[in-house]
């Protein structure tokens, strides 16, 4: 049931949201409990039985880590727990991709069943991976009750595709659901229709686009075809899944939890450090806090410090798929890093110019990311370049061009904080920096995932001016009922991010 | 203390300025709610179990069952349910092609909207099987052609007619740079394959005759050789096709002078329409070319299907739904068709797909009987046919009536030699 579909919108949506306020505020824990897992169950039902196992195991495990005078064994039994959350994501996610790769590197021919992934299993192992460390750092108290660890493990906003949310930040801001105001309702109606209007406008348009190329054999692709194809797919997996964020914070405001930003505009990212500081937030922190960190950091050495870079990368493509091309991609953003990380002292670029040079790095890396069929990747990028048997041009991509120009420089101009920006302008709303207002300032990078977007920093977005407040009403309904029109007309098409 | 008081509340705030009493539009976010009415409107409501607009069976709501939850079909069919039986569906698709369009999209993945309102049905997503498919279909009509007629039933001749889609005909209607469902090069390719296998194939270049009689009418006259909002050929296209192959197998065909052109509805909406949903698309004129005294006389005509009735060769009561099927009402799986007035006492065995369907008429004053074969529905033997025909001393002629669009998919032409 993805928040797109017709089914969450109209029946599961409405239907808990009545009964989860009509119920006593004392209930409603539980009441969220068995609508995740309802909503689990809905999508895998084995997958629910999992995620329950792994809730009581995290449970049991907690009780143990909290720091005691057996650090040493503590430490032990932290790398068991690790290990055992790892292994149901191993066994679903990785076993067949790993038999493959020593099949192919030994010629053994080793097979392994061919299991369903659960749902969300990428996104809930790392958060109970989160809740068994910062308990074993003394970060966050263990869970006191199967309820509170259980809400957070299977919260059904965040359930599919995150945010990432790391325990301690949940225990401090959302251990208890907070009553419902007006501000609220209005913030999670707004960032549920934008969500919405993202996925059914932009990104299920735009990937239909991409589906077109990509049917096309790398060879026979003109250059004209091959840059709207790698630029469709850039765009279309940005809308697909900040679109998706959107809506779980949006839905995680309803509910009265908050919820930290997921992605704050990474393609007007000026260097690859900043870009990453802004696309999915909550995985690059993960990563950073879990392993990075962990493994020294740059405390260590530059050495050090190089290797674990590539270690993170590397880990980081893998997360996203269970194929060579996502450790390639990963690969590609370490080697990026790198080579950033040198040249940044000498080289100073003005900013346009550097959004621009970023942004066409990341759209070269989804070539990487996009074809899971490794030969491809060296044929796509020898089309882009012309070499291609179609040249520069072809009618394929004249008519892509021509039918879709139009569809892709929107996506661009959304892709950017400035409608926001002409909006505020327009509408009179106070002039807020798209930092302070997600909690992020431009030093620190991560510190979004401390602070979430709070009601007094959301009431930015509340309309003075009558007629500005009547223009975002109106307007957010027309972008419903757009949006709406697609998902009724659409066969059901998932979200990119659950397979990951 | 009062005093204080006041002067407080006297002044300004400038950093956070008092709240405005009113607060606008804030009733507006309890809109959401509305969204209850559909689950309550779809349980009140009559279910429709078929939609004509879009030409495809409905999903109606499921029963859950234990099993059908665990695999994942109840889900599955709960969403499709509630897609199908959204109310005002016709509205909401309609909508969602408007948006494309305005866009700037000239396809929804399904059609091509094209101009003069005429839309063309792409090549769809199955296409990465289908050179295999047609291979194994040219393959198929070469036996046919070389092996199993001359065996089961010697001395008949064997005609194949390719029907080429709307846009190799009109492919300056195709919106700019599209490119073509199935080019004009592709048909000719298989042709030209279809001769080295079958060399004993007549094939009558039907498309050619279409796009030189296209180049004569203007796209905007009431002269269509194609629907605009149907993949099927009209009569007038169909007469073409009949003339081009009469001739090439040396058959006198009628001239038009011998049919009364009459429109039997202006309405009709046809297969790409269900594909496209486009709320301004105009209907199509249904014109019927019926054969005057000069032609043939149709009282003398029979026609039964496999089970013995009869079948009429113009249906009226399909002109409110799909009207292409007021031919013949549609396809059947075998049809006798007899004209004891014919020019000459022949039989045709005509295996075909729905383009013949407007064309059949055309043919009935060659042929004392027609046996006329969809093997897509029909499952009686083809050899066995031809073995009892040879055995009765029938004289036959044989016609494969295909859209090049069928041969490239069709999974049912190896029912010719079995």
């Amino acid at each position: 049931m993805t928040f797109s579909s017709l089914p969450f919108i109209f029946y599961f949506l409405p239907l808990f949201f009545l009964l989860y306020y009509l119920l006593p505020a004392s209930w409603r824990q539980a009441a969220l409990l068995a609508g995740s897992l309802f909503f689990c169950a809905w999508g895998s039902p084995r997958g629910m039985l999992l995620l329950l196992a792994l809730i009581g195991l995290d449970l049991l495990l907690g009780r143990y880590l909290a720091p005691g005078r057996r650090r040493a064994r503590q430490r032990l039994l932290l790398g068991a727990a690790i290990l055992l959350n790892l292994l149901p994501l191993l066994l679903f996610k990785y076993s067949a991709f790993m038999a493959d790769s020593v099949s192919q590197l030994t010629g053994l021919s080793l097979s392994v069943p061919d299991w369903v992934q659960p749902l969300g299993l990428s996104f809930y192992t790392f958060r109970s991976i989160s809740y068994l460390v910062d308990v074993w750092r003394a970060d966050s108290k263990p869970a006191a009750s199967f309820l509170d660890l259980a809400v957070y493990l299977a919260f059904f906003p965040q359930l599919l595709s995150g945010p990432i949310v790391r325990y301690s930040w949940w225990q401090q801001q959302n251990l208890r659901p907070q009553a419902l105001t007006w501000l609220r309702l209005q913030n999670g109606c707004r960032r549920m229709v934008i969500g919405l209007a993202k996925k059914l406008l932009l990104a299920d348009r735009l990937a239909a686009v991409w589906q077109t190329v990509h049917q096309v054999n790398p060879g026979n692709l003109s250059a004209l075809t091959a840059w709207i194809g790698a630029i469709c797919f850039s765009l279309q997996i940005y809308f697909d899944f900040s679109a998706y964020s959107d809506m779980a914070i949006g839905l995680t405001q309803l509910l009265g939890y908050d919820s930290p930003e997921n992605f704050l505009y990474p393609y007007v990212a000026c260097s690859v450090t900043d870009f990453w500081r802004r696309w999915h937030i909550s995985l690059s922190f993960w990563f950073r806090r879990y392993v990075y960190i962990p493994l020294g950091g740059n405390r260590r050495g530059r050495l050090r410090q190089w290797l674990n870079i590539l270690a993170v990368w590397a880990l980081t493509g893998l997360w996203h798929g269970a194929a060579w091309n996502y450790v390639l991609w990963g690969l590609y953003y370490a080697a990026l890093l790198l080579l950033e990380k040198q040249l940044a002292p000498r080289l100073k670029l003005p900013l346009w110019p550097a959004r621009l040079v970023v942004l066409l790095l990341n759209i070269l890396g989804w070539v990487f990311f996009a074809h899971p069929s490794l030969p491809e990747i060296p044929a796509y990028f020898s089309a882009m370049l012309g070499l291609g048997q179609a040249g520069a041009a072809d009618q394929q991509g004249l008519y892509l061009l021509l039918t879709h120009g139009l569809l892709i420089l929107l996506g661009f101009i959304a892709a950017t904080p400035y409608p926001r920006q002409w909006w505020q302008r327009l509408a009179g709303l106070s002039a807020c920096p798209e930092s302070a207002e997600r909690g992020l300032t431009p030093q620190t990078g991560f510190a979004c995932v401390q602070a979430p977007a709070t009601e007094s920093t959301a009431a930015f977005w509340r309309p003075q001016k009558r007629l500005a407040a009547w223009l975002q009403v109106t307007g957010l309904l027309l972008l419903l009922l757009a949006s709406l029109a697609f998902s009724v007309e659409s066969s059901f098409s998932t979200f990119l991010y659950f397979q990951f | 203390m009062k005093s204080s008081d006041r002067l407080q509340s006297t002044q300004p705030d400038t950093k956070h300025p008092p709240a405005p009493r009113r607060r606008p539009l804030r009733l507006a976010f309890l809109l959401p709610l509305l969204l209850l009415l559909l689950p309550l409107w779809q349980l009140v409501f009559p279910q429709q179990s078929f939609s004509t607009a879009e030409n495809r069976a409905l999903t109606t709501r499921p029963v859950l069952t234990w099993s059908g939850w665990l695999d994942g079909s109840y889900t599955t069919a709960f969403t499709d349910f509630v897609q199908d039986q959204f109310p005002f569906r016709r509205f909401w698709t309609g909508l969602a092609t408007g948006l494309r369009l305005a866009a700037g999209s000239r396809d929804n993945g399904k059609v091509y909207f094209g101009r003069e309102h005429y839309l063309f049905l792409m090549s769809d997503s199955e296409q990465e099987q289908t050179p295999k498919q047609l291979q194994l279909n040219l393959q198929d009509l070469a036996e046919f052609a070389e092996t199993t007629l001359p065996d089961d039933f010697p001395g008949t001749s064997c005609s194949l007619l390719l029907a080429p889609a709307a846009s190799s005909v009109l492919p300056e209607l195709l919106p700019a740079y599209a490119t073509q469902a199935e080019g004009a090069q592709d048909l000719s390719l298989a042709a030209a394959a279809l001769v080295q296998l079958a060399p004993d194939l007549l094939q009558p270049d039907v498309t050619a005759a279409l796009q030189q009689a296209s180049s004569l009418y203007p796209a905007d006259s009431d002269q269509r050789l194609y629907f605009r909002s149907d993949h099927h050929w009209t009569q007038s296209g169909a007469y073409i096709a009949y003339r081009t192959w009469a001739e090439s197998v040396g058959l006198a065909p009628r001239e038009p002078s011998a049919y009364a052109v009459k429109t039997v509805t202006e309405q009709f909406l046809g297969t790409t329409y269900a594909k496209a949903q486009l709320f301004t698309q105009p209907g199509d004129a249904l014109q019927v070319w019926y054969p005057t005294a000069a032609a043939f006389d149709l009282a003398a005509i029979s026609i039964t299907d496999q089970d013995g009735q009869p079948v009429s060769l113009y249906d009226d009561s399909k002109l409110d739904g799909d009207a292409y099927e007021y031919f013949l009402g549609g396809n059947h799986a075998r049809l006798t068709i007899e004209n004891p007035g014919a020019d000459r006492q022949r039989t045709l065995i005509l295996f075909k797909d729905s383009y013949a369907n407007s064309l059949l008429p055309f043919l009935l004053p060659h042929y004392a009987r027609i046996i006329m074969i969809d093997l897509r529905y029909d499952r009686d033997s083809v050899r066995s046919l031809l073995q009892t025909e040879s055995a009765a001393g029938t004289e036959a002629d044989c016609l494969i009536l295909y859209s090049y669009q069928q041969l490239l998919s069709d999974n049912y032409l190896y029912l010719l030699n079995r």
